[in-house]
């Protein structure tokens, strides 16, 4: 009845656990200062990026 | 519980709920732009929204995922889970609202279509730190859309309860992408600290705590009682059970909830049939065994529910043997009477 259920629940939950965490770590791994261009004004510079260079 | 159909079974409850949840939202926003209006004086109104908007579904997207092994480690937050589907729905609409304000800010002013530009404006599969990280949100927004168009028990009782709990499981693929999204995304532009500690911690605390109770839960179900020579299952004394409440036992792989009342004893599958809740953790109100999680409720000795509702559970045969409780371990088919146990000092 609901045993199979609970086993893919556990199942994917612990699949998930170990997928999240090592592309959590590498992700902040692979972090770097986005280099800033000096000739833009120093407001711009200062405000907050989103990544639409997309 | 209801036996017509309804777009939403409103009582007061759910109103109040629902407006806590609209003002919470609205509020968040409010202080998210206002503060970030501050701190970052350049900052657009559309990245905020954007932003506090993603930021919203995420930390909604946690708190559902926490209502569940909180109510299994502390069932006292029971009545958290009776409403998540709404937390879920405004969820959904709060991602919503983030990802077409994104869509229409990084991708409609092109001269391609929005959509066909959020798929191919990046193709950097191969690069992590540059990893096409919109598409991973869009298809988490499928996932979530597909979950909140099902999300009403019209569906639930013409998919059955096991099809519909497969199919909301997709919330951790939705979640896993989400993560992804963030991770890959916003994370890898955003020098403050902050973000990544507060991710962290939510994924530490999703993940520990569904790891946890599904440890107990798995704990609990190994803990199998045997049948003996004539095949019934010693389940547990007599005296062990509660009053009006029940003894759960795991027997051949299954749950069943051993309920004494009125100086009787019933056994029934522990398994709802409106969302799979834990019947054996219910109560007997009204002569009816009643499911903690929605309320449902069965008739001990027959596991049907009460007219005019239709809703059956597996009934097992029950005998009581020198103050303890014996069960067939072989079901019943949902709904059938089973003579319930009588009780001899009761």
């Amino acid at each position: 009845m609901i045993q199979p259920l609970r086993r893919q629940h556990r199942f994917m939950i612990t699949v998930l656990a170990v997928i999240l965490v090592v592309l959590f770590v590498a992700g902040l791994l692979v972090r770097r200062t986005i280099p800033a261009n000096p000739h833009l004004p120093e407001a711009v510079l200062t405000s907050p990026s989103v990544r639409n260079e997309q | 519980m209801s036996h017509t159909y309804s777009a939403i079974g409103w009582n007061r409850q759910k109103r109040l709920y629902d407006g806590v949840v609209v003002a919470g939202v609205i509020l968040y926003l409010a202080l998210f732009a206002g503060v970030g209006a501050l701190v970052h004086p350049n900052a657009t109104i559309e990245t905020l929204l954007i932003r506090g908007l993603g930021t919203c579904a995420l930390l909604l997207l946690h708190v559902i995922l926490l209502i569940g092994p909180l109510c299994r480690l502390q069932p006292q937050l029971l009545p958290l889970l009776y409403n998540r589907r709404h937390l879920g729905v405004t969820m959904f609409l709060v991602a919503l609202a983030h990802g077409v304000f994104s869509l229409i800010q990084f991708h409609a002013l092109g001269d391609l279509s929005p959509l066909v530009s959020l798929f191919v404006s990046n193709t950097r599969y191969d690069s992590l730190a540059n990893f096409p990280f919109q598409p991973l949100g869009f298809i988490a927004l499928l996932i979530l859309f597909l979950m909140a168009a099902t999300s009403h028990d019209f569906w639930l009782a013409n998919l059955t309860a096991p099809v519909w709990k497969r199919l909301h499981m997709l919330v951790y693929v939705a979640y896993g992408l989400i993560v992804a999204h963030v991770v890959l995304g916003v994370l890898q532009a955003e020098t403050s600290p902050w973000l990544a500690i507060l991710l962290g911690s939510g994924l530490l605390a999703v993940l520990g705590l569904h790891l946890w109770a599904g440890y107990r839960e798995r704990h609990h179900d190994q803990e199998l009682a045997a049948p003996n020579h004539d095949g019934w299952v010693d389940v547990c004394a007599v005296k062990d059970i509660p009053a009006n409440r029940a003894c759960i036992a795991t027997v051949a792989g299954e749950r069943i909830a051993v309920f004494k009342y009125e100086g009787k004893v019933s056994a029934l599958s522990n398994v709802c049939q409106h969302q799979n809740g834990p019947l054996g953790e219910g109560e007997i109100i009204d002569g009816c065994v009643t499911c903690p999680w929605h309320g449902y409720q069965y008739l001990p000795d027959t596991g049907a529910s009460p007219p005019p509702f239709t809703e059956k559970v597996p009934t097992f045969n029950v005998k009581i043997v020198n103050e303890r409780v014996f069960v067939d371990p072989c079901p019943n088919a949902p709904g059938t009477r089973v003579e319930p146990a009588l009780v001899s000092n009761e």
